[in-house]
């Protein structure tokens, strides 16, 4: 990332968090039994006479890695703690299915700012618009 | 209301990556070109109310791909064969940002209408 990039990222960060928007929440650890990570880790024996045996550790840095979650990983609709290193080739308009759904899915992925989701919740007032419209113009009245 | 937007906002776009234009600030593409449409109010219709859903949902998706676009020009790296006028993008990350204004100047005149599914939703 470039340097001047990272003043800009670290301010709307910043912005996000004095709006409340994506609060700052500390990780608890308690939850990570060692019997888990030990299985993650393996334990390496020191089994040489008279050494005191050693149980190295070495903390995964897997959840050290920043969760950004802004469209960078999304466009693929996987989930960003598990494909942090793989890069992946976004998706075109095109590729996505022509339904409204499938159209709906991929705007979804594009990003997270919230005034794009305040818009794609308009595109939902305007889906219900239509939908009204269409009622009004095929409505019939039954007659006595 | 409308005019008319840059090519790339299109449902029949191929390309995984916004093309050059998109980075070129003097391009009848550019992101600046865009944000003029936008200025235009795109998703008002001629008679005064939002636009159909055809039309609000192509604003919705030029806008998600201008966000996109700006996010990969950021970070790179996260993504595979990304173009070079991409890497070399010459808009600062605060453009990201500013397309959220012209968004939110946008959605203005349908506050209402919005916070409505907001509270709908939650």
């Amino acid at each position: 990332m470039k340097s001047d990039g990272v003043d800009a990222w670290l301010k709307h960060w910043l912005k996000m968090q004095n709006k409340g928007s994506r609060p700052l929440v500390l990780k608890d650890r308690s939850d990570r039994p060692f019997e888990a990570h030990a299985k993650r880790n393996p334990v390496v024996v020191d089994r040489r006479k008279g050494k005191k045996r050693q149980v190295e550790y070495v903390e995964s840095d897997e959840d050290e890695a920043p969760n950004v979650n802004d469209g960078a990983s999304d466009v693929v609709g996987t989930n960003a703690s598990t494909t942090a290193s793989v890069k992946s080739l976004p998706k075109s308009p095109h590729n996505v299915p022509s339904s409204r759904k499938g159209r709906r899915t991929f705007l979804d992925s594009l990003s997270t700012h919230k005034d794009y989701r305040n818009l794609l919740l308009l595109l939902a007032a305007a889906k219900v618009r239509n939908s009204l419209l269409d009622c009004a113009s095929t409505d019939t009245f039954i007659g006595w | 209301m409308e005019g008319r937007p840059p090519t790339w906002v299109s449902w029949r776009s191929t390309d995984p990556y916004l093309a050059e234009a998109f980075f070129d600030p003097r391009s009848s593409s550019s992101l600046s070109a865009f944000t003029r449409w936008i200025d235009q109010d795109p998703i008002t219709a001629d008679n005064g109310f939002l636009a159909s859903y055809k039309q609000v949902e192509l604003v919705a998706l030029g806008c998600g791909l201008a966000f996109r676009a700006l996010w990969i020009a950021q970070f790179p790296d996260r993504y595979s064969d990304v173009p070079a006028h991409i890497i070399n993008s010459p808009y600062p990350f605060s453009e990201y940002d500013q397309l959220g204004h012209s968004i939110h100047d946008l959605l203005a005149g349908y506050a209402e209408t919005y916070v409505a599914f907001i509270l709908l939703n939650y």
